[in-house]
């Protein structure tokens, strides 16, 4: 990241911060998309993120740190989608579906399915530092240092992921349920 | 899959498919309501003042003095004068002006941020369609099932505040209201009901005269729309089937007894009698016309066609025109995935609708981002609008919609037709969009008389 640029854009050169958003716009929303398993949600997060930097990038003291800084932006604007979906999700009917058809039969499929089921009980913090972890490739003390808490909090968050991913993988089979639409 | 290594490599594989570029529309929307976004800047006041000179402090404590003075006296002046209503703001965010595709747009949908434009000029009330908990935050925030919590209220453009809502024939009937439409003249309200089935209601806007206007019948009637003389209602017939509007989140349609068919009709308010237009029929209950708005000349209706799937959730649809006189169904060509709330402009040019309607997919949030569109009559000259729902025009012309979330959402907005000087309605107003105060999605304009 131009250190330059993060200056410039600091002290009010939009043009410099519309060239760091184009630099860092991509990763943001891989980002927000795998964090919250929804475009919509994904680019509310994104602009609310852009548009939230801009605002408070004179209070960033450290040029260097814009890219992680901007990122944990991004994650608590996700933090924040995540609720408000959730807040009408939350009385959305459970349907019985019929489970999925795996037209070409593979076990791929079959387990992206079930992964992507586990994924979605996860919860959006542990779904964060999971994210920034082994999509980013950030070691969990810089995960941690991103997301502002402790390094224990996020190994926590990390074993807890991973241990939900095994539980909901290798439970009994149970009625398969989807949400209900809308919310 | 059930050793930890193995997991943790196909969790890595999993997490690492998916999008990796962001999409365009949305970057640019951000940098457009940046354009006008205000950085937060620390107020610099150094902890010492430097040493000075009894002249320079009988100097300085003069000058302070006549600013104190001439402050107050500007404050004072200021106090008595009308809340700023729609106002620019050069801080307030701009909806994103994203266009759709193939759109050919009548003039630059950029918001302005420089132009003056005073609402306050266009003396009225918005009546607005409200979703949840009451705006002015006297029940408890829940999520849970509230068929009455569908609800009207007032509001006034110049406070635009939950406190200051005012519930719309509170308790009647006792159940949610929805999909209302207002009289030319601004004097009467229909609506309907979230009841099973669902009826229409005829009211003054003043509360008084509240009369069912559905007769006895195992059919529901949704989507009231009142003709340019007020003196008839184009609405749908339901049969066989339910549409689930209670509260919004859980929409979908629900098969029942009887034969399964649905149609557009017109009913006058006078003599209550009941036209059904033929040629609107739905080939079954997986395509029901809704939410008709009725062309200013009175001769023909814009409707929406929705084809709900095998998963109850509405698939796609499209939008139709229907002749009064004829009954003749015309669809337009340039279509939307899943277009709804349909409203003909008071100048008969321009049809507003909205892709992704919210009033038709009963929802608020979970769904894709709805975009306002117009376009010409004969279905051609599309033109993309803000990322926005609950589009309806203004007596002036002028469209009054909800911005998407992350374009301003949570308030109302005014544009142009051609999408140019995108304003708050009123820059002090609340958010009408949260948990604790509900979800407002449709606004109305009632002019004054």
């Amino acid at each position: 990241m131009d250190r330059d640029l993060v200056e410039q854009a600091r002290s009010g050169d939009r043009e410099a911060f519309a060239v760091l958003v184009h630099q860092v716009s991509d990763s943001l929303y891989a980002v927000a998309h795998r964090i919250l398993r929804d475009s919509g949600l994904a680019e509310d997060a994104l602009q609310n993120a852009l548009v939230l930097a801009w605002r408070r990038l004179p209070h960033l003291r450290d040029a260097d740190r814009f890219e992680a800084w901007i990122h944990r932006i991004l994650v608590h604007a996700c933090y924040d989608e995540s609720q408000r979906s959730r807040s009408w999700t939350a009385n959305v009917r459970v349907l019985p579906i019929e489970g999925p058809s795996a037209p070409d039969g593979s076990d791929a499929v079959a387990d992206r399915d079930e992964l992507e089921r586990a994924y979605r009980l996860l919860s959006i913090e542990q779904r964060a530092v999971f994210v920034l972890h082994h999509y980013l490739g950030l070691p969990l003390v810089e995960v941690a240092d991103l997301l502002g808490i402790p390094a224990g909090t996020a190994r926590s968050r990390l074993h807890y992921a991973i241990a939900g991913l095994r539980d909901a993988l290798t439970a009994e089979p149970e009625p398969i349920v989807r949400e209900g639409h809308l919310a | 899959m059930t050793d930890d290594r193995s997991l943790e490599r196909a969790a890595r594989s999993f997490i690492e498919a998916g999008p990796t570029r962001a999409p365009e529309a949305a970057v640019e929307g951000a940098l457009l309501l940046i354009d006008t976004t205000p950085q937060e800047r620390d107020l610099r006041i150094p902890l010492r003042f430097s040493t000075m000179t009894t002249p320079a402090r009988v100097a300085a404590a003069a000058v302070i003095g006549v600013l104190a003075i001439g402050g107050a006296s500007f404050l004072i002046g200021r106090s008595g004068q009308a809340p700023n209503v729609g106002g620019p703001s050069p801080s307030a965010p701009q909806p994103s002006p994203s266009t759709t595709q193939s759109a050919t747009p009548l003039a630059s949908s950029s918001p302005s941020s420089a132009a003056q434009v005073d609402y306050s000029t266009i003396k009225g009330t918005v009546l607005m369609e409200h979703l949840g908990n009451a705006p002015d935050l006297s029940e408890m925030p829940t999520t849970d099932y509230h068929a009455e919590r569908r609800r009207l209220y007032f509001m006034d453009p110049a406070t635009m505040t939950g406190p200051t809502a005012r519930e719309f024939l509170p308790n009647q009937p006792p159940t949610g209201k929805l999909n209302a439409d207002i009289s030319s003249d601004g004097k009467k309200v229909v609506f309907m009901d979230t009841a099973d089935p669902a009826a229409i209601w005829l009211a003054n806007v003043d509360g008084t005269g509240l009369r069912k206007l559905s007769t006895a019948c195992s059919c529901s009637e949704l989507d009231p729309a009142f003709d340019p003389t007020g003196t008839k209602i184009a609405f749908v017939h339901l049969e066989g089937a339910w549409r689930w509007s209670r509260n919004g989140a859980q929409l979908r349609l629900e098969s029942r007894a009887g034969p399964s068919t649905s149609w557009l009709g017109v009913r006058d308010l006078t003599t209550g009698k009941v036209t059904k237009l033929d040629q609107t029929v739905g080939p079954s209950n997986d395509a029901v016309p809704e939410q008709p708005s009725w062309s200013p000349d009175g001769k023909k209706i814009v409707f929406n066609r929705t084809t709900w799937g095998s998963t109850d959730f509405p698939e796609h649809g499209v939008l139709q025109i229907v002749d009064v006189t004829s009954g003749k169904v015309t669809t337009l060509t340039a279509q939307m995935t899943l277009p709804g709330d349909a409203d003909w402009s008071p100048d008969g040019s321009r049809i507003l609708y909205t892709n992704y309607p919210w009033s038709s997919m009963g929802s608020i949030g979970g769904l894709p981002n709805s975009q306002l569109v117009s376009i010409l009559p004969d279905g051609t000259g599309l033109l993309g609008l803000p990322a926005g729902v609950g589009g309806s025009w203004m007596p002036d012309g002028r469209i009054l919609f909800q911005a998407q979330r992350a374009a301003g959402g949570g308030y109302f907005w005014i544009i142009n037709a051609d999408g140019s000087n995108s304003r708050p309605v009123n820059l002090s107003g609340d958010s009408l969009s949260d948990l604790p105060q509900g979800f407002s999605y449709i606004p109305h304009w009632i002019a004054a008389p």
